[in-house]
């Protein structure tokens, strides 16, 4: 196959990406783990959408993927294709809307703390830069680049912390997608959660671990 | 479209290789070449992109310190481009077509006379009009190998891969499912599990 084919025919395993981390998310109770990260919580909210070829549904609820209209799209043979995703790790939750057959993010509302702090320069930090020469409106712009340096690498740091999560549980995702298990016993399992079903979360999560171990050999467990 | 406040809206980007000890110097260079050339009246051009500083497009001095932010390059990518409303066009077009055809006692236009026409209505509309004026943050991870996009338009995207690729030489490989996991790098047989992929299928009675 060729580079263009593998991007362009296989752009459902971003949706199938999707729909695995709506499955996880409400099998264990918006509380879902990865080796590197530890527990953290991840929901979808606000807006669902689903579709297959030209057929789509809308959702627009705050879980909105506990409703049954979410499920009967998924047994009509719709996929997630967006969804709005919040997430909780460490002190801070995150929003933004995934965009699941470019993995892509609109929409990101980051939790920072320099946006917050919108305050005037501190004279008395401008006094030492003033004794070099420079005049008030010199030091006013250098320290407002100064701010905006900060407020960049706050941003790119707590953007990057979100990529890293949504990553990993990519990494996760694809191992057990591209493994022997997925056919014979993930499939039955979505079919049953399309279904609303209830599942035995329990031997879900030990056959997720097993698998997941199975392809990290090295890695400590949590 | 910005990178510095608001919530995010990007696109992002993997870089393959990773860059050259000089790079300060040669990419700054680089990128100077690249800064936009505003749009004239004068200027044949309808549109026109080039590189501005991020976050303010008029902002054309380009150095290493509105440039590179510790171990991130960013900049805007500027467009400027010429609009002109349809309706004021058609009717501008009309008028001289009928002053052309006065002039010449003809009753019809041929297409290369009607095309010379519109573009000498859209010259005489640049005196009075100014460009259209748009600017995108990009920001380069050069840890990461990584560049934020910060739109989903594709005609942005598409301006600014030519771009790119024209002033670092090198090929921006886009985000997508398959991309992301071989950039992972430790999945094992990707091409041939990849390949054999079918779409999982959920429809009551499917197997």
């Amino acid at each position: 196959m060729q580079l263009v084919d593998r991007i362009e025919k296989r752009r459902f395993v971003g949706r199938e990406y999707l729909l695995w981390l709506w499955f996880e998310s409400e099998l264990f109770e918006a509380t879902i783990q990865t080796r590197e990260h530890g527990e953290l919580g991840l929901w979808l909210e606000s807006r669902l959408t689903l579709s297959y070829l030209k057929e789509s549904t809308k959702i627009t609820a705050p879980m909105p993927g506990l409703g049954p209209e979410a499920k009967a799209a998924l047994r009509r043979g719709q996929l997630p294709e967006s969804a709005g995703i919040r997430i909780a790790y460490k002190d801070s939750e995150t929003r933004l809307t995934f965009h699941a057959e470019r993995l892509a993010i609109t929409g990101l509302r980051l939790a920072t703390v320099l946006d917050q702090e919108e305050e005037e320069p501190n004279p008395l930090l401008m006094e030492p830069r003033k004794r070099k020469g420079k005049s008030t409106a010199e030091v006013k712009a250098a320290m407002e680049a100064e701010q905006d340096a900060e407020s960049f690498y706050e941003r790119m740091r707590l953007t990057t912390e979100i990529e890293e999560i949504l990553s990993t549980l990519y990494r996760d995702f694809l191992t057990l997608r591209l493994g022997n298990a997925w056919k014979q016993q993930f499939v039955p399992l979505l079919r049953r959660f399309a279904a609303g079903e209830t599942l035995d979360t329990d031997a879900y999560a030990t056959l997720r671990r097993k698998l997941l171990r199975a392809a990290a050999p090295k890695a400590p467990e949590r | 479209m910005s990178a510095l406040s608001g919530s995010l809206t990007y696109s992002r980007f993997f870089v393959e290789t990773k860059p050259p000890r000089d790079f300060r110097e040669r990419y700054m260079r680089a990128i100077r070449h690249r800064v936009i050339q505003p749009l004239t009246s004068q200027d044949e051009d309808l549109t026109r992109t080039g590189f501005c500083a991020i976050n303010e497009p008029f902002e054309l001095e380009l150095s290493p310190t509105n440039v590179i932010y510790e171990n991130f390059i960013n900049l805007g990518v500027r467009t400027d481009r010429w609009v002109f409303p349809s309706s004021l066009i058609k009717a501008r077009v009309r008028e001289a077509e009928a002053v052309y055809l006065e002039k010449k006692g003809r009753q019809r236009l041929s297409r290369h006379e009607r095309t010379e026409l519109k573009q000498a209505v859209q010259q005489k509309l640049k005196q009075k009009l100014t460009p259209q004026i748009r600017s995108v943050d990009l920001s380069w991870s050069l840890d990461e190998q990584l560049v934020r996009y910060f739109t989903h338009s594709a005609k942005s995207i598409a301006n600014m891969l030519e771009l790119f690729e024209k002033t670092f030489h090198i090929k921006l490989i886009p985000e997508a499912p398959y991309t992301l996991a071989a950039r992972s790098g430790d999945i094992k047989d990707l091409d041939k599990h990849w390949d054999q992929l079918e779409e999982c299928d959920l429809r009551e009675g499917a197997r």
